[in-house]
């Protein structure tokens, strides 16, 4: 019994810390099954039979070593092997932490009531019992609870048990229980031991960036990276390539940081978590390159479906966040929302790849609010056919109002309370998946002296010299907001000035779309303005509820009013780069937008109903 | 300074209390308010103690709010000031968070105070105020689920927690809307006003007037309309449109008749319907990630629609209820199947047992009582297909074992020769049979529109399938199906409709799959030679409107953890300590609720010591002087609780005279004792007012409110000097 227990016990750290698949050499295809007695049923099959059996499949037949444990533990429920295994299926091929919680703490109990309490003697026991420690120290972070999975880290080296994991470990849950310091001197101590080095190296990385030692961060990042390369398939290069990308972010080296989440991407490991891909989304939004933010979670979606057993539930509300953004920002507003809505009701487990709950709460509850404000201006800018259409958009535009003031208040609450006194203002905070192009938006409602003390302390802080732009463009909005307007609008204006990179296009061209809000439709500057806005990001205009200055042809007076009361102001004072031609034909009516320099035709739409006509020509107009 | 609300009125302020609580709580489960409940629970129960007293002090209402506009200025005022004053900074939200939070709480308070002020002056209008509170609380209930009014969000949730049914939960809160609101509207127009020396006080009354009558008139239609009508319009629809319910695919089914619908398919909801919990691996499903589970086919053509066949066919549906063992006989060719071994939890009625492709194995489990919320479950063995999708395409089709009226039977078309004719020209060219599925199929993916309101007309002599293929090619999983039947038999193909679940295993989590009523399923599927009935579904590029939606995977992750553990070993109290609560929406916590109701309980606790104090506090003091007054207290206290007030301006021989009229009080040489106790300050020695005879002689009715009303304790300071 004790050897199998023996057996058992080293096929359990086996499985767990070496993610290499057991090959029979002589039979590359069926290894599992043509070593047992498939002819016995399971169920008349002895236990130690079902472990051997369960453990030495569980890598490749996950679903039919759980049948296997399962019925083990029917036979006999106090089976802590078969329960540590259990709780291992749970942990690596699942994600199901509650349950796997479950099964441990039976194991722990069932050990301790037959054997008593630690300290124990005998090896089998101290191993049984430190392989539940270590577990339970997995399990525990992975359901949040840090402060537990420390005091049971504390317990395991107290016991006098050691595993190549456990300062890796140690720092990490130290990091998050945001003890930095302590956390980078046991990451340096488990260097010195050579625990583990690819994790402690990338932990470290980590905790350097976060205490602003970004150089170095990038130094041991990179030798994480190459440590985890020599285990070639089964090593995890992607995940500390990933970091360096986000190092590489925060100090706005944007096209390293590209080159890193691309390299991370097309890893072997690269699509078990979402992050260069969010990542790379994120960056090209803020570049306003949303084609390229598209792919990258599309190709992730086709990249992780490979891994059904688990169902990627965990990065959903991350993918809808992301494609909802690029909705978004493309004008299609209905699909932004509903992929929010979608996002906001999915509760699940983050801290695994590396953000929290709140962080993406208070990213979507923000984004929700935003493209809510969004969908009024749509609604504003379309044409009511009658009178109950009209009332149904007043009362729509209500309704949004109100959801967006919750949504918004919500996104405060959690931002000012939660995340330390609204640390994700940091710009490019590593944790965020905040929109820092327009953040402006919820700073704007917090109190004007409040706003300022905050932006004052990350500028004292924060020591990057590209961040001043993001923090004076929000500073601006805040003015503006609260009856400062001349010293908002002279602010946004030098913030549009800015011609330093193209990733902060999306932060300008918020500041340029702020800044219209309050410009004079007939001057040039609204003119030159809106062009460049339209020409960059077509569905801006609209979505902030200004409106795009063309030149006209034929058009009634009433065609005229109507399409005024649209996104679109036409005025032949002026020359623009834009011309509306209208004709009808019979009963259709027929709108194209031309542009005047390459007389090429941008949009266009007919209809016989001439409100749809207008309608349907500002869709095609303000969408891409 | 309450002096004239009187047990009634106090109990109304206390069910407006608890009414406003109940409203914050469902707002807060609507919204999540990340702010104290409690608290707010507070600012409401004093915001509707306050607005009593403003009313009954006879405050103006434009009064009322230039005060509470001041108050919010000044508020704001003071945020300002503490930001600039304080101006912390290592925390620089402190100040901001705590003002967001008040000013919630503020509001509450003003809120609670702006109506409670209200119903008190105008409580003439306490029918049109109750109905608004009654059809927000209504309106809440009604979030409905994709639009279906009979599958009330709420009602849903509730009935999923409880494990009561959906009927019963709407039954029993339309009663307690019913009842709470009757006790409401009885207490609160029992309470006229009435005017003396010109002050507006509120006096407790048994009169009614016909106004009252007229309210309870009102409110008793508004309520059976809710609870009786509501229930019957909900009755009809849960029995009526069991289709609309079910994707138009239902599962009764008998011989010669079809569990299909044409009519429509809008609204399929996602109401759970099972688990299937995997135990095998399944990692060479040839339709990989969809998964057909297959629980009647339809192979008889009849009336324009295809039925249930004679049991000397299609014997490889179980047609056993899923209360019934069921062992498969006929030998099918190993090598493209393999066993898959799984359990079916069933969570809504199922008539038949369903399973992956020819179930061999199904036998009942045993459902534990604890584990209500399944209905049945049944373990299963299929053999399952695992051949290669290529194969298909130069297959042959029939099964060389059938005889000629099988064959006839299954290659038995439709009289409409269009089908035929289209079917011809989308293949011709095409001598596979698989290839020319392959290129109906695909005709039918690129041209017709996925639509749950196809709007095809229905009749015994109506062919809905004609008029959807040759006509607009709008329609849903049941058009789809009829018409590439009729096309493949029209070929020569032996063919037939499966009905049952077609779910996405991508969706599932640790081999198990919530399949829901939107997944309810109807397709087609033709005979290969060596294998058996194979799927071809119609997958339309075009999708007009659809019931899709992503599994709930809270409720998987549940329902997981509810049949996870088949053996029981492992409790939840085991998680205690170590997980967070869940932060999902809950209609009510019973954590808030327990806070409440520990509030409630010290208040209560606080105002029955202070009634027992009033009344007994005489018996505590040796003093003689200060006997006599508390004496006077007491009956005063005693007096007022049994509903005999004393009026404003009327002294204390006065009000005893009165009030020994019809109570027994010697109060002539009590009152003697008393003014010189209060004036002199020296009494006789002894209390001369006999206060257990008193006591005694009161009726039972007086007795009962000396002993609960607390209407003494609110009567003021001012009373109790002399």
């Amino acid at each position: 019994m004790e050897i199998l227990i023996r057996l058992i016990l080293v096929m359990v750290v086996l499985v767990s810390s070496v993610n290499a698949d057991i090959k029979d050499p002589f039979d590359s295809f069926d290894f599992s099954s043509s070593l047992f007695d498939n002819n016995t049923p399971d169920n008349q099959k002895s236990i130690e039979t079902l472990l051997i059996e369960a453990s030495t499949i569980m890598e490749n037949n996950p679903l039919d070593a759980r049948t296997k444990l399962l019925i083990a533990i029917r036979k006999d429920k106090e089976n802590i092997p078969a329960l540590l295994l259990l709780s291992q299926y749970y942990t690596r091929h699942v994600g199901h932490y509650r349950l796997a919680l479950k099964y441990l703490k039976k194991a722990e109990d069932i050990l301790y009531k037959k054997h008593g309490k630690p300290p124990y003697y005998s090896r089998i026991k101290q191993l049984t019992h430190s392989d539940i420690l270590r577990q339970l120290s997995i399990v525990r972070q992975n359901l949040d609870n840090y402060q537990g999975a420390l005091n049971t880290l504390n317990e395991y080296e107290i016991s006098g048990y050691m595993d190549v994991y456990f300062y890796s470990s140690k720092a990490w849950i130290l990091f998050k229980l945001n003890r930095i310091e302590d956390a980078i001197k046991i990451a340096k101590k488990g260097l010195k031991t050579n625990s583990n080095l690819g994790g402690t190296l990338n932990v470290l990385g980590i905790l350097l960036s976060v205490n602003g030692q970004r150089e170095e961060a990038i130094k041991v990042l990179t030798q994480a990276y190459e440590y985890e390369k020599m285990f070639g398939a089964s090593g995890q290069p992607a995940t500390p390539l990933n970091n360096i990308g986000e190092v590489y972010r925060e100090t706005f080296n944007e096209q390293s940081a590209i080159n890193s989440w691309q390299k991370a991407v097309s890893l072997p490991d690269g699509c078990e978590h979402i992050l260069p891909s969010l990542n790379l989304a994120v960056i090209s939004m803020e570049s306003l390159k949303f084609d390229l933010a598209e792919n990258a979670i599309n190709d992730f979606l086709s990249c992780v479906a490979q891994f059904p057993l688990k169902n990627g539930e965990e990065h959903k509300a991350l993918v809808l966040l992301a494609k909802g953004r690029i909705a978004m920002h493309r004008g299609n507003i209905d699909k932004a929302i509903e992929n929010f809505e979608q996002a906001i009701q999915r509760q699940q487990w983050f801290g695994k790849i590396g953000t929290n709950i709140e962080d993406l709460q208070s990213a979507l509850y923000s984004s929700m609010a935003y493209a809510l404000t969004r969908k009024n201006n749509h609604i504003s800018s379309t044409i009511h056919k009658n009178f109950t259409d009209y009332a149904d958009a007043k009362y729509s535009i209500l309704k949004n109002k109100l959801k967006a003031f919750w949504y918004n208040r919500k996104a405060k609450t959690l931002l000012t309370e939660k995340l330390n006194d609204f640390e994700d203002a940091y710009i490019r905070r590593t944790d965020s998946i905040i929109e820092y192009a327009t953040l402006g938006e919820t700073i704007k409602s917090i109190p004007a002296s409040t706003a300022k003390r905050l932006l004052i302390k990350l500028d004292k802080t924060d020591h990057r010299n590209r961040t001043d732009l993001y923090y004076k463009a929000y500073l601006a909005e805040n003015y503006i907001n609260n009856f400062n307007k001349t010293k908002g609008l002279s602010m946004l204006r030098e913030v549009i000035q800015d011609k330093r990179s193209e990733y902060d296009l999306a932060l300008v061209n918020h500041a340029k779309c702020k800044l219209l809000e309050y410009t004079d439709l007939d001057s040039k500057s609204y003119n030159d303005i809106a062009q460049s806005v339209y020409n960059i990001a077509p569905a801006l205009i609209r979505n902030y509820g200004l409106k795009l200055p063309v030149n006209y042809s034929e058009p009634t007076k009433a065609v005229l009013r109507k399409l005024n009361k649209s996104s679109l102001y036409l005025n032949n004072n002026q020359n623009l780069s834009y011309q509306i031609n209208y004709s009808s034909s019979g009963n259709t009516h027929n709108f194209v937008l031309l542009s005047k320099k390459s007389n090429v035709v941008i949009a266009k739409a007919e209809d016989a109903n001439l409100n749809d006509a207008i309608n349907k020509f500002i869709n095609n107009i303000f969408s891409e | 300074m309450f002096k004239n609300l009187d047990a009634k009125s106090w109990s109304l302020i206390i069910l407006r209390s608890i009414l406003g609580c109940s409203l914050l709580l469902l707002l807060d489960a609507l919204l999540g308010l990340d702010t104290s409940l409690l608290l707010i629970s507070c600012a409401i129960t004093i915001g509707t103690i306050f607005g009593s007293y403003l009313s009954k002090i006879n405050f103006r209402l434009s009064a009322l709010i230039v005060l509470s506009i001041i108050g919010l200025l000044l508020f704001k005022f003071s945020y300002f000031l503490l930001d600039v004053l304080l101006a912390p900074t290592n925390t620089v939200f402190l100040i901001y968070n705590t003002y967001q939070h008040t000013l919630l709480i503020f509001s509450f308070f003003l809120l609670a105070k702006f109506t409670t002020f209200l119903f008190w002056n105008f409580r003439k209008y306490i029918t049109l105020e109750f109905i608004v509170i009654l059809l927000s609380v209504i309106s809440i209930f009604s979030l409905h689920r994709n639009y279906r009014f009979d599958l009330l969000r709420y009602i849903n949730d509730i009935s999923w927690d409880t494990g009561l049914s959906q009927l019963a939960v709407l039954t029993l809160i339309s009663s307690l809307i019913f009842f709470s609101s009757f006790i409401y509207l009885y207490i609160a127009n029992s309470l006229p006003i009435e005017t003396i020396n010109g002050e507006k006080i509120l006096i407790n009354s048994k009169s009614t007037n016909f106004y009252n009558l007229k309210s309870y008139i009102i409110i008793l239609l508004i309520s059976l309309f809710l609870s009786l009508i509501s229930r019957e319009v909900y009755k009809y629809h849960f029995k009526n449109s069991e289709t609309l319910l079910q994707n138009g695919v239902g599962s009764n089914a008998e011989e010669g008749l079809s569990p299909l619908d044409f009519k429509s398919a809008l609204g399929s909801s996602n109401q759970p319907a099972a688990v299937v919990r995997l135990n095998s691996d399944y990692l060479k499903n040839p339709l990989s990630p969809m998964l057909y589970l297959r629980e009647s086919a339809l192979s008889e053509i009849s009336n324009n629609k295809m039925v249930l066949a004679n049991t000397k066919y299609d014997l490889d549906i179980t047609r056993s209820s899923p209360y019934e063992t069921y062992v498969r006989g006929e030998s099918l060719n190993k090598n493209l199947r393999e066993k898959l071994n799984y359990s079916i939890y069933l969570l809504g009625n199922h008539k038949v047992a369903f399973g992956v492709d020819y179930p061999v194995l199904i036998n009942p489990i045993k459902i534990p009582k604890d584990k209500k919320k399944f209905k049945a479950g049944y373990s299963a063995t299929s053999l399952a297909p695992v051949f290669n999708k290529k194969i298909l395409t130069y297959s042959d089709v029939f099964n060389k074992n059938w005889d000629q009226k099988t064959k006839n039977h299954y290659l038995k078309t439709h009289h409409d020769v269009r089908y035929k004719n289209l079917a011809t020209k989308l293949t011709s060219g095409i001598s596979s049979p698989v290839k020319k599925v392959r290129a109906i199929i695909e005709h039918l993916n690129k041209n017709a529109i996925y639509t749950l309101a196809p709007n095809h007309e229905v009749g015994d002599e109506i062919d809905p399938s004609a008029s959807f293929l040759f006509g607009d090619l709008r329609g849903y999983c049941v058009h789809f199906a009829h018409a590439t039947v009729y096309m493949f038999r029209a070929l020569g193909i032996p063919s037939r409709i499966a009905t049952g679940y077609l779910t996405d295993l991508s969706q599932a989590k640790d081999g198990h799959i919530l399949l829901r009523m939107s997944d309810r399923h109807a397709w087609a599927e033709i005979y290969i030679s060596k294998i058996g009935w194979v799927p071809f579904d119609v997958e339309p590029e075009q999708v007009e409107s659809h019931a899709e939606t992503p599994v709930d995977q809270n409720l998987l992750d549940e329902l997981i953890d509810l049949i996870g553990t088949d053996e029981e070993i492992i409790s939840n109290e085991s998680l205690k300590g170590e997980i967070e609560e869940d932060t999902s929406i809950k209609l009510i916590t019973i954590k808030v609720l327990k806070k409440i109701a520990i509030f409630l309980l010290i208040i209560i606790t606080l105002i029955y010591l202070r009634k027992f104090y009033l009344y007994y506090s005489w018996k505590l003091t040796s003093d003689n002087n200060k006997k006599l007054k508390k004496l006077y207290i007491a009956t005063l206290a005693t007096l007022e609780d049994i509903g005999f007030s004393k009026k404003p301006g009327e002294t204390k021989q006065e009000f005893l005279t009165r009030a020994s009229k019809s109570h027994k009080i010697n109060h002539n040489d009590f009152l003697t004792a008393l003014n010189m106790a209060i004036y002199n300050n020296n009494s006789s020695g002894k209390a001369l007012l006999d206060y257990k005879n008193f006591i005694s002689n009161l009726s039972y009715k007086q007795k009962l409110l000396y002993a609960i009303n607390p209407s003494s304790v609110f009567m003021g300071v001012g009373l109790w000097k002399f």
